[in-house]
């Protein structure tokens, strides 16, 4: 039986291959491009699910950004915050009361009325174990709660539009937190509704409505017809998934795709030769470098790990590996972010001088240590491995002997985060919410150790600092708190400073009125149009 | 067999460093957040436990949750399986039927020209990446000349109300013409592209055996008889040829139908060996574990298939 039924389907299939092939020939490129009014945006990897709240990865990140909004917006193209469901806001001078007056007349795409009960609803949903809808029931839980309320103490509707929040301590980034993808705000009727299915299902008040999620294939979305922002210029909206990059540059070149979330750095030289494609780029929200142990001999030294930062050449890797699309880090903080110290001037190359204070320390030459570096791309880092084996290179200059052993990503995390790993190791990080401490506290916070802080670097003196950076409630003294906690930092060394990247973006000419934001995120989608 | 192939799995698995957890959670983890994770994950549990635990629910036909987007694990291997089966048997069969009649063909021409313009191709065809082969055909058939689409099952938003998973009938369904055919131009550069190996592989194949059985004695026999040659030929030479090149189809089935990850990858379609690469890079247990039963079982199955069709082909094994 099952021998009849294969011969019969493989029959099918070639007969249909053949006629297919004729059929091919008689209609050229009927079939070239997506249909109108599709704006197709291209991403390498399928989502793992659409709750804001449940998961953390770019590419659910880029679909929800479309389909919620959150109290907070970031300002077009930036991580400043500005009233978003909320239509205007109040901090109470000692920084322990938020009161956010909502928008009004807005609705959940599932028809439920957005207002201060469902809003709460929401945050119940995140912190209350006995919300019938409690987040922690529906599956694994990756998202942002504890960072964003976790000095939380109350939340109260004052009227149907108004909602307070009490804080147990200042929380200076929780505004740019409520910004975040990560605390779109879902209907509570759809997560009563869908329950464990929600984050397949998701329902928010954002400018497209979810359609359907073909696994591994694509997500599609329909506008929004009733967008308090206004109705979207395009009507279908699809995140299409390429997970070859050769693939997805064709698909970009043919007009199947629009918008390149991944656009693969490796391709940039033919995407700039197509003139029918935009490249768009914009200062990056993220760091990368080499992390230096800190607590083990002989990089608890300060001599060595500044003599490792001065003999890597950061600007001719930025220009020979990352095509001119990375700045050199001249400080702690990328360069996007609003307290970045600009006066700093980071470790310019100077190879003497590294040897120079390599044998202050002692340190002999032919000193050998390992360099672990993750084995495939990341986003704060296109050309990931490779930039172990640069700094391989500039290190033998100054008689170091690095012996880079490349691993897949999980193992990687496993052992930099062990506590015990002696060598050195690739080190990144892209920020979560814009806010200096998300940068300078998770990465060189002795709290964070060995996380985030994965060098096992600590300082009281910076400690301190980023506890006040925390409570303080004015713009100016935390500018002032993280611009001395960089110039700490940038002297303690605890990594070799490479470089930030980028955040490059391939478009076709056809795509009117898209921004990048330096999240990442697809926000503002109802403002772009097809020509 | 199938007991065998978990515990290989869930062993394998368990022996590669680093956990889904920390995938999960990327550069962000916290200590606190990685451990409430892992605790609702259940990998908090000793590995003999986890594996019972999967075991005893497998065995009730329950497999799990994905640990990536905690979505059934069987339903993910069934819903990715469609794909693969379309591109398969699409593939196959053109290698079956290109394959065979070439293989004959270059046997009984043995020796001359045209022998070797069948046979030298193939040489390359056994050892040709697939990835570069498969991005050739989408710069030249969908780039250059723009005949067919880049990759996909259907065309972006194209209505498709019923969904079996199999891209054609999904489309033969609709009722329209035009989605069917736009199913096939999605499917020809991959199929074709996946036959490449097996087309050259069973034509190499399909030559030798014929060559072999030309020149047993039974032919010989037959021949003297006065029987005509092209009886001699169907009965006699391609009969006797069968088993093995059955044998190589049936083993090429096997594997193609545990998924082709590269050809999957390059025409972003969502089969299972991109399902089963996403899965092991992302240490989702449930998803390898059942994956790799539901292959297990796929190849029990054809092999069953080959060795009735050996019945079909040849009396001594029936009557054995």
């Amino acid at each position: 039986m099952n021998r009849t039924f294969s011969r019969r389907s493989v029959m099918l299939g070639a007969g249909a291959a053949v006629s297919g092939l004729t059929l091919a020939d008689a209609a050229p490129r009927a079939f070239a491009a997506a249909p109108p009014d599709t704006l197709v945006i291209g991403m390498a990897a399928d989502p793992t699910g659409l709750d804001p709240e449940a998961v953390l990865n770019n590419t659910s990140g880029f679909i929800m950004a479309a389909v919620f909004d959150s109290l907070m917006k970031y300002k077009p193209g930036t991580t400043d915050p500005m009233p978003g469901l909320a239509q205007s806001y109040e901090v109470a001078p000692d920084g322990l009361t938020y009161t956010f007056h909502l928008r009004q007349n807005v609705a959940f795409h599932d028809g439920t009325p957005f207002n201060a009960k469902a809003l709460l609803d929401g945050i119940d949903r995140l912190l209350k174990k006995s919300s019938p809808i409690y987040i922690y029931n529906t599956g694994p839980v990756e998202g942002y709660i504890d960072f964003t309320y976790g000095s939380v103490t109350s939340y109260t509707a004052s009227d149907a539009n108004t909602v307070v929040f009490k804080l147990k301590t200042p929380n200076a980034p929780f505004l740019t937190s409520l910004a975040m993808v990560w605390n779109g705000v879902v209907s509570p009727a759809a997560a009563t509704k869908y329950g464990k299915d929600f984050r397949q299902h998701p329902v928010g008040t954002g400018p497209y409505v979810f359609e359907e999620w073909r696994p591994r294939d694509a997500v599609i979305l329909k506008a929004n017809e009733k967008y308090w922002g206004g109705r979207p210029h395009v009507t279908n909206l699809v995140f299409k998934e390429y997970p070859d990059p050769s693939a997805g540059l064709l698909a970009l070149k043919n007009g199947d795709m629009h918008i390149w979330a991944d656009t693969s750095t490796q391709l940039l030289p033919a995407l700039q030769a197509d003139h029918q494609l935009r490249i768009l780029t914009q200062p990056g929200l993220a760091t990368s470098g080499v992390g230096m142990p800190c607590d083990t001999a002989p990089f608890n030294d300060v001599r060595v790990r500044q003599a490792f930062n001065y003999a890597v050449d950061k600007n001719a890797i930025d220009k020979a590996l990352y095509h001119g699309l990375a700045a050199m880090m001249t400080s702690p903080l990328p360069g996007s972010e609003w307290s970045f110290d600009p006066s700093l001037k980071g470790y310019p190359y100077d190879p003497a001088k590294a040897k120079a204070l390599l044998a202050a320390a002692g340190v002999k030459p032919g000193f050998e240590v390992e360099l672990l570096a993750y084995n495939s791309p990341r986003g704060y880092n296109p050309i990931g491995p490779d930039l172990g084996v640069a700094v391989q290179g500039y290190l033998e200059k100054v008689g170091v002997k690095i012996n880079v052993r490349k691993v897949e990503f999980g193992a990687y995390l496993s052992t930099i985060r062990s506590a015990k790993y002696k060598g050195l190791f690739l080190v990144g990080w892209t920020g979560d919410n814009g806010d200096p401490d998300n940068f300078l506290n998770a990465l060189y916070g002795g709290t964070n150790i060995p996380v985030t802080d994965t060098p096992r670097y600590k300082n009281d003196k910076l400690d301190a600092l980023f506890v006040k950076g925390l409570q303080s409630t004015s713009h100016a003294a935390r500018v002032a708190i993280y611009q001395e906690a960089q110039k700490i930092i940038l002297h303690d060394a605890p990594w070799i400073f490479i470089n930030s990247v980028l955040q490059v973006r391939a478009i076709s000419d056809r795509v009117k009125g898209y921004q990048l934001n330096p999240t990442q995120m697809f926000f503002d989608l109802e403002k772009v149009s097809l020509a | 067999m199938l007991l065998g192939v978990s515990i290989v799995v869930f062993v394998a698995m368990h022996l590669l460093p680093g956990d889904v957890a920390t995938l999960l959670l990327g550069d962000r983890a916290t200590v606190a957040s990685l451990a409430r994770l892992r605790h609702q994950l259940g990998l908090d549990q000793p590995v003999l436990v986890q594996y019972w635990r999967f075991l005893t629910s497998a065995l009730d036909g329950d497999f799990g949750l994905s640990l990536r987007d905690n979505r059934p694990a069987l339903g993910e291997v069934l819903a990715a399986f469609p794909t693969t089966v379309e591109l398969t048997v699409s593939a196959l069969a053109l290698a079956v039927l290109v394959g065979v009649p070439l293989g004959v063909f270059a046997a009984f021409k043995e020796g001359s020209w045209l022998d070797t313009a069948i046979t030298t191709p193939t040489l390359f065809g056994v050892s040709m990446p697939v990835f570069w082969l498969g991005l050739m055909a989408l710069l030249l058939f969908s780039e250059v000349l723009g005949w067919l689409p880049t990759g996909g099952l259907l065309e972006v938003g194209a209505p498709v109300p019923v969904r079996t998973g199999f891209s054609i009938i999904d489309a033969l369904l609709t009722g329209r013409a035009s989605l069917f055919w736009q199913a096939i131009r999605h499917l020809i550069l991959p199929a074709c592209t996946l036959a490449t190996i097996p087309l050259a592989l069973i034509t190499r194949i399909t030559r030798g055996e014929v060559l072999a059985s030309m020149h047993l004695d039974h032919v010989r026999t037959a021949r003297a008889k006065g029987l005509p040659e092209g009886r001699v030929r169907r009965a006699h030479i391609l009969r006797n040829a069968l088993i093995p090149i059955v044998t190589v189809i049936g083993l090429q089935l096997g594997l193609l139908l545990s998924g082709a990850f590269l050809t999957e990858t390059i025409f972003s379609l969502p089969g299972l060996g991109r399902l089963m690469v996403d899965a092991i890079l992302a240490r989702d247990y449930p998803i390898v574990q059942t994956g790799a039963l539901f292959i297990a079982g796929l190849f029990v199955v054809v092999n069953f298939g080959v060795d009735i069709s050996y019945a079909l082909l040849d009396p001594r094994v029936r009557r054995r």
